[in-house]
């Protein structure tokens, strides 16, 4: 890439939204480019900072509250109000969506953010296990701080792998890559381990939610629940790995 | 997006006020952005909506005001170079004089943006252009990237 980024890709870098991985070693090794990224998450950064910031936040959570409490609003209307806390991170100029890889067992989220499946033992890697296997997962969450991790089976079952036992999401270990602790072990059937990141706490019941819709939609479009897309979701960060489980030995 | 907003609109207050009025519209059709492959495109598009609207509402409310309350001398020269603008141009072209002189989009950026074809932008990009040369000379020389 000989051109310089443009304001619209220094954006997207800056919100984590980018994609163009020409784009992404661009913003690495061109110093310039570097220098005007900097500046504009140093821009994001103090908006964030800025008083009238906590105010906007507030006037969305009052008037969408105000909206949803009404039981006559229409469906579509109601639909938005999923999103309402997204959004409310969203406020915060943090927006990554998930960006499905169909040949990686590891699909990265824009912003490098990730899941994998590491042998319990040694750290390895994995996208293959047999029953009976010690694994931990490994989340890449930028600066989402909240993670929880959902199984989808070939059977469209959908289980709560981390935190285990909890409503709603967890914070993570501080760190380029949080293990999500303690890890678990592999029972028979091949699954699609969800990641969703967020600023804030989800709701097991909603990402469920969630999810059965994306299980359906593949479905329909004669796809294994393997394979279900993780759909963008405004304000949480996604990312799907597939932990193929063989028969064991 | 408060930076854009700023650039646009020439006051920090304004641009909080385009802001919130951005979230609302995201939040309101939410599956579009959702189901755009590119969601900074969408937000671009949305804010500049947004922000040329308010532009055009204080262009109605303070006719005569020039840029007081501005703390950035840059970004007040370009809006009221927008406002100037806005009395001559149609509301994409508008757009497209915005994306291009403000944000320094290239060509098939803004057709992203805007969801039109190369072809268009280039020949409305063209028209722009001249009429923005007979007005007044851009606060922001276009920046080419090649």
């Amino acid at each position: 890439m000989a051109e310089h980024l443009s304001k619209l890709v220094l954006d997207e870098l800056a919100a984590g939204l980018a994609t163009d991985a020409a784009a992404l070693a661009h913003s690495r090794d061109c110093f310039q480019c570097r220098d005007r990224l900097a500046q504009f998450v140093e821009a994001r950064n103090q908006a964030r900072r800025d008083a009238p910031f906590e105010q906007v936040f507030a006037k969305l959570k009052t008037s969408h509250a105000a909206v949803e409490s009404l039981p006559s609003a229409p469906k579509w209307r109601r639909r938005t109000f999923v999103f309402a806390p997204a959004l409310a991170a969203a406020v915060a100029l943090l927006i990554y969506i998930a960006l499905p890889h169909p040949k990686a067992d590891v699909t990265r989220l824009k912003g490098g953010a990730s899941v994998r499946v590491l042998r319990a033992p040694d750290g390895t890697a994995v996208s293959s296990a047999r029953p009976g296997e010690k694994v931990v997962l490994a989340v890449t969450s930028a600066d989402q701080t909240f993670a929880l991790v959902m199984a989808v089976e070939a059977s469209g079952d959908i289980n709560l792998v981390w935190p285990l036992g909890s409503p709603e999401s967890a914070r993570v270990a501080p760190g380029p890559e949080a293990r999500l602790t303690p890890g678990f072990q592999v029972t028979p059937g091949s699954m699609a381990l969800h990641a969703f990141l967020s600023k804030e706490p989800l709701k097991v019941e909603t990402m469920r939610a969630q999810l059965e819709r994306e299980v359906a939609e593949a479905r329909r479009a004669g796809m294994s629940p393997l394979q279900a897309k993780a759909a963008p979701l405004v304000g949480v960060g996604r990312a799907m790995a597939t932990l193929e489980v063989k028969p064991g030995s | 997006m408060h930076r854009r907003a700023v650039a646009i609109l020439g006051r920090d207050a304004d641009a909080w006020d385009a802001v919130q009025e951005v979230f609302e519209r995201m939040i309101n059709s939410g599956s579009q952005f959702r189901g755009d492959a590119h969601p900074m495109t969408y937000i671009y598009r949305v804010t500049t909506n947004v922000c040329l609207n308010l532009l055009r509402a204080r262009r109605l409310r303070e006719p005569s005001t020039l840029d007081t309350g501005t703390a950035d001398h840059g970004a007040a020269e370009a809006s009221q170079f927008l406002v100037v603008l806005s009395k001559h141009l149609s509301e994409r072209e508008l757009h497209i004089a915005t994306l291009y002189f403000i944000d320094e989009l290239t060509q098939d950026e803004i057709a992203d943006v805007l969801k039109l074809s190369r072809k268009t932008i280039g020949r409305e990009l063209n028209e722009v252009r001249e009429r923005a040369l007979a007005l007044a000379e851009p606060p922001g020389k276009k920046v080419s990237h090649g």
